[in-house]
């Protein structure tokens, strides 16, 4: 993964997202607790949790798949359920899933993507992206023949396809090697230098800590902790994080 | 409605039910005149047309709680749906039992492939699969979902359904009908059909009432669970 | 606009996919054919009494088949969740089921084409007598099985009993298009005037008309979560 957003992109112009007392009920199963946050254009945000913690449940409101049982969610003060269908064009998500289609190659994958987004040059765009995840050499393979890294870093030329504002990923670093990890990481510091808004789910708190600027403890679906993260504090936000966890 | 309330409407519908159940009874059993052709076997005519009232009915409310639900999203009309289909298939069960014992002393056969016998089979296999449906998804949110749309296309297919059998069925041959219960019926017959329908929607009504009240408890149950975290 | 230039593309997928797999046109394909096989056991199948059946077997034979091709096409969707990943584009969700719509008709059409020597073959047919008659009452039938089938695939896909629950909600409602299809056909057959087919080929044209629109309005509360 090499450059970040190209120079001819426009400056992404991320909403203000705000939640208001967000709560998931699955049947007796609380997923997630009356979730107030604010999150400010160009925030990376980090959001910790065991699992069942309610990130994914979270992450996956956030990206308009799924209503809540209760609250409200706004992006830019307008409630998201008065927003038009266009614009989902302004969020990308990356899913414990990839959403890929095994059956076709990566540059068809794309181009599929592409076509639904109604990306104008689809074929110079999925080339800059592919060159951008470091992609171009498997443009011709099969989805299925990919490895889990190489599946990954194509979920995440997806969710990057039509250069969105907003980009949540639920728990992309799972199953990825350290190396992996690491570029994937300095690939989303730099969309966020970028101006991008970045919402990245993990539970692991060590791993994801460095390139936030804030991070959210997720426990039994309520915020238990919220605030700036100081990456060269660790041991404090790691005590600090373990005392809000109980 | 508060729960006292609905205790005290099932009770008034229990009442009145049990009252009018006794008056179609004597009706049916005393007061109407024995149909001159068909015989005793006639007066199943009574238990077997208001079933058939009531299981249409009852698949018209289906339809209209599911497309209220998918415009409102409140649950409610989730349960007014699979009240109405619970108690319209024991109603459709009824007609498609108390039809062949009418046949087959009449028509010398149980069962005849007319068109509003299979129709209402079909019916009956429509709804069926809405229970399964139902029966086949967890999360409430979801089934309501999946059941409202299943209950707004299986509706429109009702008439459709009859249509094709219709038409089917007067290109084949049929077994004459002696005297099919639309050639004129004594005014004695008129009021008991009357009373008897009285009598199978106010039960029904009444059992209606009861599943929604248990769905709305299980909800209530479900909830509390959910705040107690257990 | 977008909403076809969307379903197009769906399409186009589905029919990229189907070329390297052929999942949905073979499972159809075989089955239809093994029945077609079984049911020469069931009677006597040169007898004049299979011009009077053969339609009946070769809608039968069809719909069985289609609920495999059915279940095939959308397990493609669900794979991977790519469901998931539809639902965050920025079109209408009723494109989709039009996409799907559109393939799914497609490959049974296909499956079909194949089919039809074969029963006329084996049951001493005169199917391609009258072809254009046979096309639309083929595409009609069709289009009926797939509309339903098309939006039932996704609410099966949501149950526990995937399998199970598709013939059961998908048949009893396509018993209208079951009739009028094999009402039909056999007029072709019996070389009786189409004339008398007229209401049945209406029939079909109106429930394919009204659940495509219905279906494609109630897809969005099928795939919303």
């Amino acid at each position: 993964m090499t450059l970040p957003a190209s120079p001819r992109q426009p400056a992404p112009t991320s909403p203000r997202i705000v939640t208001r007392k967000l709560s998931k009920y699955f049947g007796r199963f609380t997923a997630l607790d009356e979730a107030t946050l604010t999150i400010e254009p160009g925030e990376f945000v980090v959001v910790l949790g065991r699992n069942g913690a309610g990130k994914t449940t979270l992450l996956r409101i956030l990206g308009l798949l799924q209503q809540p049982s209760r609250g409200e969610l706004l992006f830019d003060d307008q409630p998201v359920a008065s927003l038009p269908v266009r614009f989902r064009q302004r969020i990308g998500f990356v899913g414990h899933e990839t959403f890929l289609y095994d059956e076709l190659t990566v540059q068809e994958n794309l181009l599929f993507y592409a076509r639904l987004y109604g990306i104008a040059n689809a074929e110079q765009r999925i080339g800059e992206v592919l060159a951008e995840m470091a992609l171009e050499a498997r443009a011709g393979s099969f989805a299925r023949h990919l490895s889990r890294g190489l599946k990954q870093r194509l979920a995440l030329a997806r969710a990057w396809l039509h250069h969105p504002d907003v980009l949540l990923l639920d728990e992309p670093a799972t199953g990825l090697d350290a190396p992996t990890r690491e570029r994937m990481h300095d690939w989303l510091a730099r969309c966020h230098r970028a101006g991008h808004t970045v919402i990245l789910s993990s539970h692991e708190l060590r791993e994801s800590l460095r390139p936030a600027t804030r991070i959210v403890l997720l426990e039994q679906g309520r915020v238990a902790f919220d605030g700036p993260n100081h990456p060269d504090r660790q041991e404090e936000m790691q005590a600090l994080l373990v005392a809000a966890a109980r | 409605m508060s729960e006292t309330a609905y205790h005290r409407l099932s009770l008034a519908l229990f009442a009145l039910g049990v009252f009018l159940v006794l008056i179609a009874w004597y009706q049916v059993f005393v007061v109407v005149p024995t149909e001159r052709t068909m015989g005793v076997i006639q007066r199943i005519f009574y238990i077997h047309l208001p079933s058939a009232f009531v299981a249409f009915f009852a698949f018209f409310v289906v339809f209209v709680a599911s497309v209220a639900y998918l415009l409102t999203r409140r649950l409610r009309w989730d349960w007014v749906a699979a009240s109405a289909a619970e108690v319209g298939i024991v109603s459709c069960i009824a007609v498609l039992i108390t039809g062949p014992i009418w046949a087959k002393p009449v028509w010398g056969m149980w069962w005849t492939w007319d068109a509003r016998l299979t129709s209402t089979l079909v019916l009956f296999l429509i709804y069926m699969g809405y229970l399964l449906l139902r029966h086949y998804v967890d999360e409430s949110d979801r089934r309501a979902r999946l059941a409202a749309v299943f209950g707004i296309l299986g509706f429109v297919d009702v008439p459709i359904v009859y249509m094709a059998n219709r038409w089917f069925r007067t290109q084949h041959p049929q077994p004459v009908i002696a005297g099919g219960e639309g050639s004129g019926l004594d005014p004695q017959m008129w009021i008991g059909l009357l009373w008897c329908v009285a009598a199978m929607f106010t039960w029904n009504i009444f059992l209606f009432v009861q599943r929604y009240r248990l769905e709305r408890t299980r909800e209530e149950f479900i909830e509390l669970a959910r705040r107690a975290r257990v | 606009m977008d909403t076809l230039r969307a379903s197009l593309a769906i399409f186009r997928k589905d029919l990229l996919a189907e070329r390297r797999t052929k999942d949905v046109s073979t499972a159809i394909l075989l089955f239809g054919f093994t029945v077609a096989v079984s049911f020469a056991f069931a009677f006597d199948p040169t007898s004049d009494e299979a011009r009077r059946i053969a339609g009946g077997l070769l809608w039968l034979s069809f719909l069985f088949a289609s609920l495999l091709g059915l279940n095939r096409s959308f397990a493609r969707e669900t794979a991977n969740d790519c469901l998931q990943g539809l639902r965050l584009m920025p079109v209408d969700l009723g494109s989709i089921y039009l996409g799907k719509l559109l393939s799914n008709l497609l490959f049974m059409l296909a499956a079909e084409l194949v089919l039809l020597p074969v029963f006329n073959i084996f049951f001493n047919l005169n199917l391609f007598e009258r072809p254009g008659w046979l096309a639309l009452i083929l595409l009609l039938g069709t289009w009926g099985v797939a509309s339903l089938g098309t939006i039932f695939s996704a609410v099966s896909a949501n149950t526990r009993m995937r399998e199970l629950m598709l013939p059961m909600l998908l048949l009893p409602l396509t018993i209208p298009v079951l009739i009028a299809a094999i009402e039909s056909t056999t007029i072709l057959l019996r070389g009786l005037p189409m004339r008398e087919a007229e209401l049945w080929i209406k029939l079909l044209a109106g429930f394919d008309v009204i659940f495509t629109v219905l279906a494609w309005l109630l897809f969005d509360s099928v795939v919303q979560e």
